[in-house]
């Protein structure tokens, strides 16, 4: 899903269950079970790949004949085969559930380089021109959190939770002041 | 009016961000489907080319040799291991689509 698509979902989801008020902002989990099922299964199916290899030794196939049966050469190749099946397919698995893991959501990914950073060099010959001293921008502690969260999942997670606490502290005091009155 | 900790409050609304879906390990579940067949081929080999050599091959009509009961057991447990690996991921997977990808 693209940047795009993510933040139309985001809002989509804000309007569907309110259109003003805070929400909490969760992913949604990253599907491991299938691939961690998997490898589960093919490491199963290399222990019988291993036992099938052992198999023509520990029960003594040949009997003492001269030569080796068949079955005996049937249960070599195809157990080798599984084991080498088995190992392929269980690295297979783990590297899926690995990059699984280590998914982040698209809000988390690195932040883009500022603009002003990129064009800093070119500025560098204008300072011998004395120039006015900038003005402070009151917009500045904004940008600068949005240049850490370009997505807004931070804010949008803390939200909720200081408009709670500050609730409830709002809470606390009334009480407080209720019963400070009553007892005068 | 006192506070009551305890008391029912609105719920906070809870937004769930859509992730990108992982691509699925499409060489690991061949691998798996090739596993299933080496088990199906373990339990057919006995009989399919079981009529030669000496030892301890199979003979048609005959009581079932050591080979062939190891083969026969080893081949179904790879059979059944694949296919419900197989299946698992499938279930899983369509529980996964089910839960979070109802509207697309």
């Amino acid at each position: 899903m693209t940047e795009i698509a993510y933040q139309e979902h985001r809002q989509r989801a804000r309007i569907q269950y309110c259109a003003d008020c805070p929400a909490v902002v969760i992913a949604e989990p990253v599907p491991v079970l299938g691939p961690f099922i998997g490898l589960v299964g093919a490491v199963l199916c290399s222990l019988v790949g291993a036992l099938l290899l052992l198999a023509p030794f520990a029960f003594d196939y040949r009997q003492g004949a001269r030569t080796m049966p068949r079955s005996s050469i049937v249960d070599l190749a195809t157990g080798g085969g599984v084991l080498l099946i088995g190992l392929l397919t269980t690295l297979l698995f783990g590297g899926s559930l690995r990059r699984r893991l280590r998914a982040t959501i698209p809000a988390a990914a690195a932040p883009e380089p500022l603009p002003e950073a990129a064009s800093e060099p070119a500025s560098v010959p204008e300072q011998s021109q004395p120039q006015p001293e900038p003005q402070p921008q009151p917009v500045a502690s904004v940008a600068s959190s949005a240049v850490g969260d370009p997505g807004g999942a931070l804010r949008d997670l803390l939200t909720p939770l200081v408009a709670a606490l500050a609730a409830d502290l709002r809470a606390r005091d009334d009480s407080g002041v209720e019963s400070e009155g009553r007892q005068s | 009016m006192s506070f009551d900790p305890h008391s029912p409050t609105e719920p906070i609304p809870v937004v769930t961000v859509a992730i990108r879906r992982p691509n699925p390990p499409i060489a690991a579940l061949l691998g798996l489907g090739l596993l299933a067949s080496a088990g199906a081929w373990l339990m057919a080999a006995p009989f399919v080319l079981g009529d030669h050599g000496p030892g301890g091959d199979q003979r048609r009509g005959a009581a079932w040799t050591d080979a062939t009961r190891v083969d026969v057991s080893l081949g179904a447990a790879v059979l059944a291991i694949s296919v419900a690996a197989l299946l698992g991921y499938l279930a899983a997977a369509i529980t996964w689509l089910a839960r979070y990808r109802q509207a697309e």
